[in-house]
């Protein structure tokens, strides 16, 4: 049974497997593509509902969740890059975090095809890879902005010596494993439940029990760590970018 | 194309890349939906947040400021009937103490007045029995001589035999009752 399991694994999981389209000769993974735009849509309805019901006397509980999260977004930047905080950089601490826990949310309602109809986003290199993108330009904008040319030179003046070639290898390690991280702990997570799934019918009951503890896992804690973990290492990488060499 | 179509895709239109590290047009439309997301949120959420969490430390600030102003007031209001307390108890110590003091003075002039009085009174009443003994003892001088004269006259006439004797007889009476009356005056003055 265990040889057939690991067949159906190596046949049935694989890393980049998505339904596609060809869009002017461009590749399009259409399941990313609306999955994400369907997380989109729920962070943006829910922040609209928010703010439809928002009031300065006694908060709603969804209410004081984007409050709390704004405030905790705005402490961690003023801890990274000083009073002077750029106006759009606590929304994109806050943006990042709430999108990628909508994504990731998502792999709580599997469609039960192969592949699947609803993959969280966030198992996607596309979506993560344009996510740090984004990142990137924005910290590389801000320290170029504070620093200048030191943004660049102090990589090769840093002292001691030994800590030049880090700092430049940083910069391709630090968004590389931002986007990975996020890719493969959600990855993961499917993974685990297309093993739960493979699990022989006779243990039905087993695998029904492991599937709803494992979601209840993966939605209520790794979900939301991997959201924190990326805003978090966003707004570090701010602080790094706009850090001052003593 | 619409997504019931997508859905119902032949399997055959999956993909698996060569490279699932390597990102295709996927990555662009991935940077405007994220995009796009950030500028709601930016634009029309997280001001509204920040408006209310604004109006809402305000609130909380001017409560605070009512509650610090009443403190201050119900303070000042102790402190002013402590005051009051510590005054009124001053003045009930002053009151007390003029009283006693007034009391005292009031008791001495009694007492000064009242010995003046039982002095004045000793005094005339002195006056008067002095008045009244030599009163008695120009009465008594008076009723003295008369006796003596009716005793001399007894005398005279009971015993004008003894011519020489009746005489010192008489004389030594009359100087013995001269020193008794003398004697009575100096003790009663």
């Amino acid at each position: 049974m265990t040889g057939s399991l690991a067949g159906v694994l190596a046949a049935d999981i694989t890393p980049g497997e998505h339904i596609t389209r060809q869009v002017f000769g461009l590749t399009l993974n259409i399941d990313t593509i609306y999955t994400s735009v369907l997380a989109g849509v729920l962070v943006c309805l829910l922040g609209w509902l928010v703010v439809r019901q928002s009031t300065s006397g006694v908060p709603t509980k969804m209410q004081i969740i984007f409050e709390a999260v704004s405030q905790q977004v705005r402490t961690y930047v003023v801890q990274a890059v000083g009073h002077d905080v750029p106006p759009w950089l606590v929304p994109l601490g806050f943006a990042l975090f709430f999108f990628i826990l909508f994504c990731n949310w998502l792999a709580w309602i599997p469609s039960g095809h192969h592949p699947e109809y609803l993959p969280p986003p966030t198992a996607d290199t596309n979506l993560t890879f344009a996510l740090t993108a984004i990142v990137v330009v924005s910290y590389v904008y801000l320290g170029v902005k504070r620093k200048g040319f030191r943004y660049v030179g102090d990589w090769f003046t840093a002292k001691p010596a030994i800590r030049r070639p880090i700092l430049v290898l940083e910069q391709l390690v630090n968004p590389l494993s931002l986007s990975l991280r996020l890719f493969g702990n959600i990855f993961a997570g499917g993974i685990m439940l297309a093993v739960i799934a493979l699990l022989p019918n006779y243990l039905l009951p087993v695998a029904a029990t492991f599937n709803f503890v494992w979601k209840l896992f993966d939605s209520g804690l790794i979900a939301p760590i991997q959201a924190f973990i990326f805003s978090f290492l966003t707004i570090l990488y701010f602080g790094f970018a706009v850090e001052e060499e003593h | 194309m619409s997504p019931t179509a997508l859905l119902a895709a032949p399997a055959t239109q999956t993909e698996k890349t060569n490279n699932f590290l390597i990102p295709n047009a996927t990555f662009i439309v991935e940077v405007l939906v994220f995009l796009v997301i950030l500028w709601f949120l930016y634009k029309k959420v997280l001001p509204r947040i920040y408006a209310m969490l604004e109006a809402r430390l305000e609130t909380i600030r001017l409560q605070f400021e009512e509650a610090k102003k009443a403190r201050e007031s119900a303070e000042k209001a102790q402190k002013e009937y402590t005051d009051a307390l510590a005054e009124t108890r001053k003045e009930i110590s002053r009151l007390r103490e003029e009283a006693q003091s007034e009391g005292a003075q009031i008791l001495e002039e009694y007492r000064q007045r009242a010995q003046r009085e039982f002095e004045e009174r000793m005094q005339a009443l002195d006056e008067r029995l002095a008045t009244e003994r030599l009163q008695v003892m120009m009465a008594l001088r008076n009723e003295l001589g008369e006796l003596a004269f009716t005793l001399s006259e007894k005398i005279v006439r009971d015993s004008l035999r003894e011519d020489e004797r009746q005489r010192k007889l008489v004389d030594d009476f009359i100087a013995g009752v001269g020193a008794t009356v003398h004697v009575e005056a100096e003790a009663t003055s």
